[in-house]
């Protein structure tokens, strides 16, 4: 008998002998029946191009005297609390992180540089400027500080996350590795970190005020990260497989209290039989989008955050693909991109994006009709107007320009706000 | 053509560089999934799976230089889903015909790899997952661990536990009987 190290090493070779047996012979009738398979447009997949992959690094520390410890520590308590009696008669009134709220200034990048825009004077500022190329911003869901992607050396898909006050000063690298548009990146509720997910099971929860090292959470069990569960964040939506397939379920984000919550009755669902979840702004309801038996008819369906009253949003008959929704911030409407496919020439056909009363199902159009790709969209903090421009590729951010159009809900009217953008801009909360 | 030319052309639509991405993976995705299914039938399922999701999907990767860890992933997927279907049904194990001489000499006779491919039928169909998609596919662990699902550690436990079951069949007396394995994923 060999060394267990020898034997490991000739593995391959055995497996390879055992198994390996030249081209199957079913090579022929596999390439038939590819061709016989209509490939899905690419605009059906979901859109997560915003980050991520990142790993933790431990932060180097330095071990203090403990008489200094004490003396710094009697120091801290009293600034603190210097500082919490003028807080207290000048605090500013912060917006609640999720739901309705009133509109502030609008943040876009253009051509590497930060600009904020008043959506009401169109007046534009340059808040992060220089040599660096920086896009993407992102304000904090209390309006107060912003985050965006630097590029970092030559590769044109490589980011640091940066994080500034909302004049653009106080810039500090708050990611601790390398940052790529894959995966999920979200602001917390109480924007004191930045929650990365990689979507295999993994957050990654970023200090955005102090120095703390970044904090890796790894769910066992987890397939797919889908998002916290508003308002309080407390819970987590995600993908798991189980002996009859994929199934959604819901757990306490310290990983326990885990429950079903799609399919129920033990049916069976592909990996893709279901995607693009979204919680709704109150964290009372989930849309996702499903299309059963690999069909080419992609409908969002809604229900109760415990897998209750599940129902399909729209009630347009043909085959269509609804994709890329957006919750209104009250959680009474969502708009959503579609095409219609065309059965007698094979062809899609983009529509207007569709806005759908979440209670009775109507759909009417709104805005322009997009070009083929599609439109990005987001409703306003206050719910009473939707940015819109024209969908594009995440390979050709900071390629080309588009000047986005706000879009009234109440009678879809929309006007342009003459400023040519990189990347979908994103809009301010301020308290009510 | 390279492999990222080709990958692009079957993303907008061209056969032929679709079949020609096929040729070249064809016979080591059959011999994963027959590793991991133990049917011949049931592997044929897995790939044809593979290729026409794969087809199907192609306009949805966004980075062609990962073609090929995504198509790893997507038969993992098949295979495994394949198992749930079947799942508490007995499979019957289909040795695969075995035609030149081993040159490696830890099993150069037939007995020998008959024993080893028992040892990987007493596996559960998670475990020979790991050791498919590791040593016949190529992948480094944390990618399989992200293929299938499962923690590093949890790959790495597997894959020790299931090299040790084929050092011990190696070691212990030929056992010729039929083997066969209930469809379950621990």
């Amino acid at each position: 008998m060999t060394t267990p190290r020898r034997f490991e090493q000739d593995v391959p070779a055995l497996l390879a002998e055992l198994y390996l047996a030249g081209t199957p012979d079913y090579r022929d009738d596999l390439v038939r029946q590819v061709a016989g398979t209509r490939q899905r447009p690419a605009w059906t997949f979901p859109g997560r191009w915003l980050p991520v992959e990142l790993t933790t690094a431990r932060v180097p520390t330095t071990r203090l005297p403990m008489r200094q410890l004490g003396v710094l520590a009697l120091i801290a308590i009293l600034v603190a609390a210097l500082f919490a009696a003028y807080i207290g008669t000048h605090q500013q009134k912060l917006p609640p992180p999720f739901g309705v709220a009133r509109n502030g200034a609008m943040l876009y990048g253009s051509g590497g540089d930060i600009y904020r825009l008043d959506p009401t004077t169109g007046v534009s500022t340059a808040l992060v400027t220089g040599p660096d190329t920086d896009q993407i911003p992102m304000y904090s869901r209390d309006g107060t500080r912003f985050a965006f992607f630097r590029q970092t050396g030559t590769a044109p898909t490589t980011y640091e996350l940066v994080v500034a006050n909302i004049d653009g000063t106080g810039q500090r690298v708050v990611s601790t590795d390398a940052v790529t548009f894959d995966y999920s990146i979200n602001w917390s509720a109480d924007g004191r970190s930045i929650i990365l997910d990689d979507t295999h099971g993994h957050v990654t929860r970023l200090d955005t005020v102090g120095n703390a090292p970044a904090q890796k959470i790894t769910y066992p069990d987890v397939r797919e990260i889908i998002a916290l569960r508003p308002p309080d964040e407390g819970e987590l939506l995600y993908r798991t497989v189980t002996a009859n397939g994929w199934a959604l379920r819901v757990m306490d984000t310290d990983g326990t209290n885990a429950r079903p919550v799609f399919p129920s009755g033990g049916s069976s669902m592909r990996d893709d039989d279901y995607t693009q979840y979204e919680w709704s702004p109150d964290g009372s309801k989930i849309a996702f989008r499903l299309h059963p038996d690999a069909s080419d008819d992609f409908r969002i369906y809604v229900m109760n955050a415990d897998g209750s009253e599940l129902h399909r949003l729209t009630k347009e008959t043909g085959t269509e693909c609804e994709c890329d929704y957006f919750w209104s911030p009250d959680a009474t409407q969502i708009v959503f991109n579609r095409w219609r496919f065309d059965e007698s020439t094979g062809d899609w056909h983009v529509r207007p994006l569709g806005i759908v009363s979440v209670d009775d199902g109507v759909v009417r159009d709104i805005g322009p009709q997009p070009p083929e790709q599609g439109a990005e969209f987001a409703f306003s903090p206050d719910g009473k107007t939707i940015t819109w421009l024209p969908r594009r590729s995440p390979d050709t951010i900071g390629t080309t320009k588009d000047e986005p159009l706000l879009l009234d809900v109440a009678d879809g009217t929309s006007r342009t706000i003459n400023v040519g953008v990189d990347s979908p801009p994103d809009w301010q909360r301020l308290a009510q | 053509m390279d492999q990222r030319g080709l990958v692009e052309r079957a993303r907008q639509g061209e056969h032929d560089a679709f079949a020609d991405l096929i040729d070249g993976r064809l016979a080591r995705l059959d011999a994963a999934a027959r590793l991991i299914l133990r049917d011949g039938e049931l592997a044929r399922d897995a790939v044809q799976e593979t290729m026409i999701r794969a087809w199907r999907d192609l306009p949805g990767l966004r980075d062609p230089d990962r073609f090929d860890a995504w198509l790893r992933r997507l038969l993992a997927n098949a295979c495994l889903d394949l198992v749930r279907r079947r799942k508490r049904r007995v499979i019957e194990v289909e040795l695969t015909p075995i035609d030149a001489p081993s040159t490696v000499d830890i099993a150069t006779g037939l007995a020998d790899r008959q024993l080893l491919d028992q040892a990987l039928a007493g596996l559960a169909p998670g475990h020979r997952a790991v050791v498919a998609l590791h040593y016949l596919l190529g992948m480094p662990l944390p990618e399989v661990a992200a293929s299938l699902g499962i923690p590093v550690g949890t790959a790495k436990s597997r894959l020790h536990y299931a090299l040790a079951a084929m050092r011990i069949s190696l070691t212990a007396e030929p056992d010729t009987a039929p083997a066969t394995v209930a469809g379950g994923l621990a």
